[in-house]
């Protein structure tokens, strides 16, 4: 499941990130600010696609433990499973 | 010594150019009573980036302290006049910008107000290589001043507040530096250590972008 997850956590990230290489060696250890360079307005617009995408809602805490895409699919799974 | 957090951003930036418009997003910003200001301001996209700066500056200065809070921009409460911005019990000075392709925020704590400055950056330019050659210049240049960023596994960006070492001696200020699209900006306070004026006082000539505005 993590791995689904992954896919469509990186086809989110997509379209906010400038350099598109820095996708392809994209891991679950990756940052999202410092690696894929996406700012902090545009992670509220990614916590807001996440929510669309995998209906579910993302608490103010949660989404402050978003660094890395890892962390994005940790947060998906534990809601969903939740 | 105050302490200070500063950030931009590029009102031009094509992507940030709807969230004005979008309920959600706002909802995730602006706290309710910020909502209702924003209801009602002639220039809703201005409104919205003003509060987010100055939340962004806020937890900058918030995160050097003992209870660094998470980044809940909704959790920030912005003045009505843009003159302060509080979270929880701290309540932090603030000083807000439109320069009308960008803002810039500054927020503070402590009896020194900072001094900042915004400049803009070619396309290609390393933004990140700009903002901290422009600090170093406003205090004064020189070999062996640098900014330094010291890893902090687990924080937002994997690192702490930037530091200014004069060789291996941390220089007496507090600074942030902010980019976003074209802009860079920086904000420093303190500079009160000998070597530090000494420095300024040395400076030969302006070095400041013919671009750069500031106080």
């Amino acid at each position: 499941m993590e791995q689904e997850v992954m896919g469509k956590v990186v086809e989110i990230l997509r379209p906010f990130v400038k350099n598109a290489d820095a996708l392809t060696a994209v891991s679950m250890e990756t940052s999202i600010l410092r690696d894929l360079k996406i700012n902090s307005a545009r992670l509220v617009d990614i916590v807001l696609e996440i929510e669309d995408a995998f209906s579910i809602e993302v608490s103010d805490e949660a989404a402050d433990q978003v660094k890395t895409v890892g962390d994005a699919v940790k947060l998906i799974v534990e809601n969903k499973a939740a | 010594m105050s302490l200070v957090g500063n950030d931009v951003v590029d009102l031009g930036d094509s992507e940030i150019s709807t969230s004005h418009l979008r309920e959600r997003f706002v909802a995730r910003v602006l706290s309710l009573r910020e909502r209702e200001s924003f209801e009602r301001a002639p220039d809703a996209k201005a409104c919205l980036w003003a509060h987010f700066a100055a939340k962004e500056a806020a937890y900058k200065v918030l995160v050097k302290g003992p209870d660094a809070p998470l980044l809940a921009h909704r959790q920030f409460e912005v003045a009505e006049d843009l003159s302060s911005v509080r979270h929880r019990e701290a309540t932090l000075c603030l000083e807000v910008e439109c320069g009308g392709a960008f803002v810039h925020a500054m927020a503070w704590a402590g009896p020194e107000r900072p001094r900042w400055g915004v400049a803009t950056v070619a396309a290609g330019d390393d933004s990140s290589l700009a903002v901290r050659g422009l600090l170093l210049t406003e205090l004064g240049g020189g070999a062996g001043l640098a900014v330094v960023l010291t890893p902090i596994p687990g924080s937002w960006d994997g690192f702490g507040p930037p530091r200014v070492m004069d060789g291996n001696v941390p220089l007496e200020v507090d600074v942030s530096l902010s980019h976003d699209g074209r802009f860079v900006a920086w904000a420093v306070v303190g500079c009160t250590s000998q070597r530090c004026d000494r420095r300024s006082a040395e400076r030969s000539a302006p070095t400041e972008r013919d671009d750069t505005v500031g106080r």
